[in-house]
């Protein structure tokens, strides 16, 4: 499988789950859960990046960031789709949240990563349900009392004191957005990019009921919906540009829960590790982490997926 | 941005009457998912929006929200927004909205040179003046800051190549300080003899002459006015519209940060 047939980037910022994505994409490929799913057709030449990731993941342990001084060696995955039998090779780079977040802070980004994209088959573009999409506006200057206010105006003196704003100050939706400008322009397409949006952590917002009925209300528990009240500026520009990019959203717990001992304790109880998967598409729910490549592929097929 | 025709916005009025806090809040309300008939759909200045609204977030560090003034140098660039309607996801519109900045709205007011040159007055299809409620509450500023605004719009009607092309949007900024007022009823009065003089004054030499009372990021104890933005923003897009300028020759500072990816 030297020469692949597909590449997916995955995009993301710091933290949010594309490399426990990629793992528990490899040990599905293993289990499969869904008789539309793919299955791995082989095993790739070099698995020096995935089998240690691999290890740390069954055991339940929390991985150390991606570090983006030391690229991954590249890593391919051979895969089959049993239903159609068409076998697909496929690039999925996994790029540090750090060196996309250079991207909007430089201004720059590698010629060759400019290439990849432009001849990318899809983006697996991901987002953590548990990150702030904006920052936070202080609604209440001062915590003054209104009958203390002045009868003139008063006047805010820009003191040198105030921060600066820095480029990587930007609210990470405005980041994304940015970056989605960006492939949008790299060039023109014959049809539209698909994305797959990944709500990574999903468990965290299942779990939301537990944190308190007033949590648990504001925040949808489907997918796009969630989407489109938490990242409010990244859903209406995905939806704004449909004849850019076609995106589907997908709330996906990789890791399966938390990071805590008694959490990690739970997770390795699992018989069956690949049980520790949600994904929610929806409303079909599943474990199955081959749905949204799937899509991206247009493999998709069956009466209860349609290709859509 | 100059393929696509763009409606250009200018605000202007003294400093720190409110103008760029104004711009800000549309940034922070699209941000927030808050319109309800327009959607996001593309932003050449997303740096510029975030700038603006940085000194009024929590992760700033400030304990109270301020808004960076914009500099002279701002003057005549722009931070664009591209929306499109809520319920036709076909149609889009671009909007270039600029500030004045304050500090050289006294040269515009007294300076007819500065005004011609200024090309975002030149180009604009609707310009905003803003009259800041709290100084027309003042004794001692309210004079002035009426005067002021009278004056800029007469300089505006001078050099405008077609005046009564242009549409006047009149802002009572910070009218959280009219509704606070020891006597609010007698500071809507005043307020509202501002806009019969200025109406008396300006209708038939501008295409439309509007008035709006708003308070962007108003002091505790009352609501932001997003509706009466929401509805502002609205006019900018729903007014017959006739691009005829060119930025390509007209701006020297299009944007107020790149916006495009260089390559390394």
């Amino acid at each position: 499988m030297s020469t692949p047939d597909t590449t997916l980037h995955l995009i993301g910022l710091t933290g949010t789950g594309k490399t426990n994505f990629l793992v528990a994409f490899d040990i599905i490929l293993d289990h499969p859960c869904d008789e539309h799913g793919l299955v791995h057709s082989g095993l790739a030449d070099d698995r020096t990046y995935l089998a240690p990731l691999r290890e740390a993941w069954l055991r339940g342990e929390v991985f150390e960031r991606t570090n983006r001084q030391i690229p991954p060696p590249p890593h391919q995955l051979s895969v089959k789709h049993r239903p159609s039998g068409t076998q697909v090779g496929f690039n999925l780079p996994d790029l540090a949240g750090e060196t996309i977040e250079s991207f909007f802070v430089t201004r720059t980004i590698p010629q060759n990563l400019w290439e990849r994209i432009k001849k990318a088959d899809g983006l697996l573009l991901f987002v953590h349900c548990d990150h702030n999409a904006d920052h936070t506006i202080l609604e209440d200057p001062a915590f003054i009392e209104p009958e203390h206010l002045p009868q003139t105006a008063a006047k805010s003196t820009a003191a040198d004191t105030d921060p600066e704003w820095r480029l990587e100050d930007a609210a990470m939706q405005v980041k994304l957005v940015d970056l989605l400008q960006f492939v949008a322009e790299s060039g023109e397409r014959a049809q539209p990019i698909r994305i797959a949006v990944i709500l990574s952590a999903w468990d965290l917002v299942e779990k939301a009921q537990r944190i308190g009925p007033g949590m648990a209300k504001e925040l949808p528990k489907n997918p796009t919906r969630f989407l489109a009240h938490c990242w409010p500026l990244l859903h209406q520009f995905l939806e704004s540009n449909e004849d850019v990019f076609c995106h589907r959203v997908f709330g996906v717990s990789a890791r399966g829960g938390g990071n805590s001992p008694d959490e990690i304790e739970r997770l390795t109880s699992i018989d069956q590790p690949s049980d520790r998967v949600i994904l929610v598409d929806d409303e079909h729910r599943s474990k199955d982490l081959t749905r949204p490549i799937r899509w991206l592929l247009g493999l998709m097929h069956s009466p209860t997926s349609p290709d859509v | 941005m100059n393929e696509r025709p763009a409606r250009i916005i200018l605000c202007a009025g003294s400093q720190e009457c409110g103008k760029t806090t104004f711009l800000a809040r549309i940034g922070e309300m699209f941000r927030a998912g808050k319109f309800d008939r327009y959607k996001f759909a593309w932003c050449f200045t997303p740096c510029g929006f975030e700038r603006v609204s940085w000194l009024a977030t929590i992760s700033s560090g400030v304990e109270r929200p301020k808004t960076k003034r914009t500099k002279r140098i701002e003057n005549d660039s722009f931070l664009h927004l591209r929306v499109r309607l809520a319920d036709d996801k076909s149609q889009k519109f671009d909007l270039l909205i600029g500030d004045l900045a304050g500090e050289t709205f006294p040269t515009a007011v007294s300076t007819k040179d500065f005004c011609v040159n200024l090309r975002s007055l030149a180009t604009c299809d609707h310009l905003v003046v803003f009259l800041d409620s709290g100084r027309l509450l003042n004794q001692v500023e309210r004079h002035t800051e009426r005067d002021n605004v009278t004056k800029f719009l007469q300089r505006a009607a001078e050099v405008k190549h077609s005046p009564k092309s242009l549409h006047v949007q009149v802002v009572f900024s910070r009218w959280d300080y009219a509704l606070q007022h020891a006597d609010p009823i007698a500071a809507n009065k005043y307020c509202e003899g501002i806009e019969a003089d200025l109406k008396t004054k300006f209708i038939g030499v501008f295409s439309t002459i509007k008035f709006l009372r708003i308070a962007a990021r108003p002091n505790p104890g009352v609501a932001a006015t997003d509706a009466e933005i929401q509805s502002l923003f609205g006019y900018w897009i729903e007014t017959p519209f006739q691009p005829v300028h060119s930025l390509a020759t007209g701006v020297r500072h299009p944007v107020r940060d790149f916006c495009a990816f260089g390559l390394a």
